[in-house]
């Protein structure tokens, strides 16, 4: 069993949100007041060019950085000056961008790190769980994980994300630099994580692919919330794909978006006023 | 080749202090990226606490652990004092702190006790010799090798069997990614100065015993040698740290032994040159160093 499927069956609740975030490194400011809502049991896409802010999102949202401004709601608790290891501790967890797999210790001692707060006795037993469910850790479990290849350490990373039976997943870039075939089977372990229940906030540069897996997407440029509405209307709007290819959010005939996003599943916004900023 | 033998045992006796302080720089070094500086106080701390128990009369058998305990309370205490307030500033802040916390303990004692050496009785057996297959070795080297062997293979049983150590490992190779998996970076830094006072503890027992001795400056030519050892193997790589306290004890007793006697003062002096040397073809020590981040 991946997640706690049973217990965590889509409902429409709000699980997340992002009330007016403002992140900065140092004096360069990333996020311009990102509003985002993210349901129990939905899955939600993050796409933009590089350097847009995306993963700067999941950071503010897993704790890694602390917005200058604005709140962060989790299960309905304000959970903005929380540190990282509450967050996880409150159910959250991230696949970090380029793995970030500890490649001095064991497959397996990397998974018994990922489960640091659960009991001794389900540590070792999830561990099982993902080793049987992994054919490839299963392989190589007593091997240092730095001798693992691209696909092999994001499906660690996965499975060490897994560990504790998180309720919202974020993942932030899962198929960057790796091979078609093998982004194709991370797709696939997402989609099977989304139809099992579990929220997801996937950050990905392909956009087309990402949407295909999603229910709802934010379309995010220079730090701004630029579009946001449901993953299939999203994904048939070419000029929004152009923008992905080093067109301004003008030349897409796309402003800013100001105030909380709406998160609707229904709908494409183009909201009308400007920046927050 | 009687000699020879003696000789080897000597130095692994030597090294393996020298090898149990390195260790803790090692882990220290690992989770924080700070060589500390402070490490020796441990030692200077339990040596004050070993002369005021044998004062008051009590045996060995008291000291021993005591002395562990109090090196353990003491690495503990530093890093809550000193090191925690301070984390989150430049690698050099760090280093000067641990400068100053050497400096005001060796300064707390100087005032509180005395500038001058305390000295306490050594145990009975510490001159003692046993002869094995026909060669004739001091009990203490015996004892010391028995003991850090014994405290290594602990110490590289939790680090590798335990989720602590497991949790030491991770965050001594990537902080950032520890704290993703939920370590909280307070336990793990406690953790890590916990066992590395219990190592720079046990350390000190031996070096105690063959002392008899407290100093305010007790503990900083164990952590002087432990810090160079660490060096020697490649800082932050904690089988390098075993390695280098052990090459370094081999050196130093093998120059001892054969320097002529005028110049033997000058064994600490070559053994730097040499360390000059081995970083010249090896800028990072025996082992290749990793990166560490502090939280």
């Amino acid at each position: 069993m991946l997640v706690d499927a049973e217990t965590s069956a889509k409902t429409d609740g709000e699980l997340l949100s992002l009330e007016s975030i403002e992140v900065s490194y140092g004096p360069v400011r990333a996020l311009f007041g990102i509003s985002l809502s993210v349901g129990s049991g939905e899955t939600v896409a993050l796409i933009g060019p590089n350097g847009a802010g995306k993963s700067s999102v999941l950071h503010a949202i897993i704790g890694l950085r602390r917005p200058n401004r604005g709140r962060i709601r989790y299960k309905g608790h304000d959970i903005t000056g929380l540190p990282t290891q509450q967050r996880i501790r409150l159910g959250m967890a991230l696949v970090p961008e380029h793995r970030r797999i500890l490649a001095t210790l064991t497959v397996e001692e990397n998974l018994l790190v990922g489960g640091m707060i659960l009991p001794r006795r389900l540590r070792q037993t999830r561990a099982n769980e993902m080793i049987e469910r992994f054919e490839v850790l299963k392989r190589k479990r007593s091997q240092q994980a730095g001798v693992l290849s691209g696909g092999e350490a994001q499906q660690l990373a996965i499975a060490r994300a897994l560990m504790p039976s998180p309720e919202l997943l974020l993942m932030d870039e899962p198929t960057l630099g790796l091979a078609p075939l093998v982004a194709a089977q991370v797709f696939g372990l997402i989609k099977e994580l989304r139809e099992r229940g579990m929220t997801l906030i996937v950050v990905d540069q392909n956009p087309r692919r990402v949407l295909n897996s999603a229910d709802s997407a934010y379309l995010i440029r220079t730090g701004h919330i630029v579009q946001s509405g449901s993953a299939d209307q999203l994904a048939t709007r070419e000029d929004l794909f152009g923008s992905f290819l080093g067109g301004s959010p003008e030349d897409s005939g796309v402003e800013p978006m100001a105030g909380p996003a709406v998160g609707s599943r229904k709908t494409v916004e183009t909201p009308k006023s400007g920046s927050d900023d | 080749m009687t000699e020879v033998v003696q000789q080897l045992v000597d130095g692994l006796g030597r090294g393996g202090e020298y090898a149990l302080i390195a260790l803790g720089v090692g882990l220290i070094f690992g989770v924080m990226h700070l060589v500390n500086f402070a490490h020796g106080e441990m030692i200077t701390v339990s040596a004050y606490v070993s002369y005021g128990l044998a004062l008051a009369g009590a045996s060995w058998w008291i000291l021993v652990p005591t002395i562990v305990l109090t090196a353990v309370l003491t690495s503990v205490l530093v890093e809550f004092v000193a090191f925690r307030w301070v984390r989150s500033s430049s690698d050099f802040t760090m280093l000067l702190t641990s400068f100053g916390v050497h400096f005001v303990v060796q300064a707390a004692f100087v005032m509180f006790v005395s500038a001058s050496s305390r000295h306490f009785d050594r145990p009975g057996w510490i001159t003692s010799t046993v002869s094995l297959a026909g060669i004739r070795f001091e009990v203490v080297d015996l004892a010391i090798i028995a003991a850090t062997s014994v405290s290594l293979i602990f110490a590289v049983w939790v680090l590798q069997r335990t989720v602590y150590g497991m949790a030491i490992r991770a965050a001594a190779e990537d902080f950032d990614t520890a704290q993703l998996l939920g370590i909280r970076p307070n336990q793990v830094i406690r953790a890590a100065f916990a066992l590395a006072g219990l190592l720079a503890g046990i350390a000190a027992v031996f070096f105690l015993m063959r002392t008899g001795r407290a100093a305010p400056s007790a503990g900083l030519i164990p952590m002087l040698k432990g810090v160079l050892a660490a060096l020697i193997g490649g800082l932050g790589r904690l089988q390098g740290a075993v390695i280098g306290g052990l090459l370094l004890g081999l050196v130093e007793i093998l120059l001892v032994s054969y320097l002529p006697d005028d110049i033997d003062g000058m064994v600490n002096g070559i053994i730097f040159v040499l360390v000059a040397v081995l970083f010249i073809f090896r800028p990072s020590g025996i082992l290749k160093v990793g990166p560490a981040q502090r939280p």
